[in-house]
């Protein structure tokens, strides 16, 4: 794989697209790649795909490359500051089946067991919480 | 143009999903490739980075002159080994891989609420079962068709656990070989998703 065809986080993203749902509406949740979040508009939920940690080849010449993605997990919180809990389990849950052990792209995705998972945490100013998931990846020709 | 050829990298064999062991093999000689993998047992969780390839490199021995230049060299063949640590210490696990029995009708005064009792150490925990790597993916497979199993209890990290070490031993058939990967991938019981 060539540097320019690096983009684990699109592909990431590709897995979760138009997947993860919560509500008894089934309201879809917006899922956004590395840099593509917008600064207004986001909904009461959605997710968002970050760059963990340096990238690297473990091949001479480069080409068959690993790293991690954040991917965060946020949520509007109840009016009164607490956390909406079971909503963000589900949503986690989702996530889980969706992307571990998963292949896209030409990358495959798996829960990294080392911090796999960050408690939710609140951001009283924003009113949101947030909860991550490491998520490791390496490229595959498989 | 003459030139040297690239070889580009179109397969790898990346990390372990699974671990499995398939039943014992009553008759090698007529045993396929079908039958050695007829039913099978996966080791379940296998403790965090306790899976390991313990094979042996292939050796070279050279015969040399007074001066120390080689004047042939023989090789003798590596071994095809993997290790691994299952986190389950269940009594069907202790029967299975420390060759243990189940005991049955024990009591005591000083120790109470016995449900169940197994024991092992008596017989050497050895067996020689097909065993199968999956790799991260779990599309393709290190294939061992007749590894010799030893099992020991450890503890590491405030865990039990058994650690285990299959080596490779020889056979040669029209479908099996003593090492082998096979491009496939695993059928699990209960799971329509990944038998599909």
């Amino acid at each position: 794989m060539n540097l320019s065809e690096l983009n684990p986080d699109i592909a990431l993203k590709s897995l979760l697209d138009g997947k993860v749902k919560v509500g008894s509406d089934a309201r879809i949740i917006e899922v956004y790649a590395q840099g593509m979040q917008p600064n207004s508009g986001v909904g009461s939920d959605f997710i968002t795909i970050l760059y963990n940690g340096s990238v690297s080849s473990w091949t001479n010449p480069i080409g068959q490359f690993n790293s991690n993605l954040a991917l965060m997990i946020t949520c509007k919180m109840n009016s009164n500051g607490t956390i909406k809990q079971p909503h963000m389990s589900k949503i986690v849950a989702q996530c889980e089946k969706l992307i571990n052990r998963r292949k896209s792209q030409g990358f495959f995705f798996s829960l990294d067991k080392d911090n796999v998972i960050t408690p939710p945490t609140p951001n009283y100013t924003t009113g949101y919480a947030t909860t991550a998931l490491n998520v490791a990846w390496h490229t595959t020709n498989n | 143009m003459a030139g040297i050829k690239k070889l580009a990298t179109t397969t790898v064999f990346t990390g372990q999903s699974d671990i499995v062991v398939f039943d014992e093999v009553s008759d090698y000689k007529n045993a396929t490739f079908s039958t050695a993998t007829a039913s099978g047992a996966s080791v379940g969780q296998v403790s965090g980075d306790s899976s390991e390839y313990v094979g042996e490199d292939t050796e070279v021995t050279n015969w040399v002159d007074e001066q120390g230049k080689v004047i042939t060299s023989t090789a003798t063949d590596g071994t095809v080994a993997v290790k691994w640590e299952m986190a389950d210490l269940s009594e069907d696990s202790v029967v299975k891989f420390l060759n243990g029995v189940k005991l049955s009708g024990l009591t005591s005064t000083l120790l109470k609420n016995i449900k169940s009792a197994v024991g092992f150490g008596v017989k050497l925990p050895v067996m020689t079962r097909p065993i199968g790597w999956f790799n991260d993916e779990a599309n393709r497979c290190l294939f061992l068709p007749k590894a010799k199993i030893v099992s020991s209890i450890t503890y590491s990290d405030k865990h039990f656990t058994i650690s285990s070490t299959a080596t490779a031993e020889y056979i040669d058939t029209t479908t099996l070989k003593t090492a082998m990967i096979v491009e496939g991938e695993p059928v699990y019981e209960n799971d329509t998703e990944e038998a599909a």
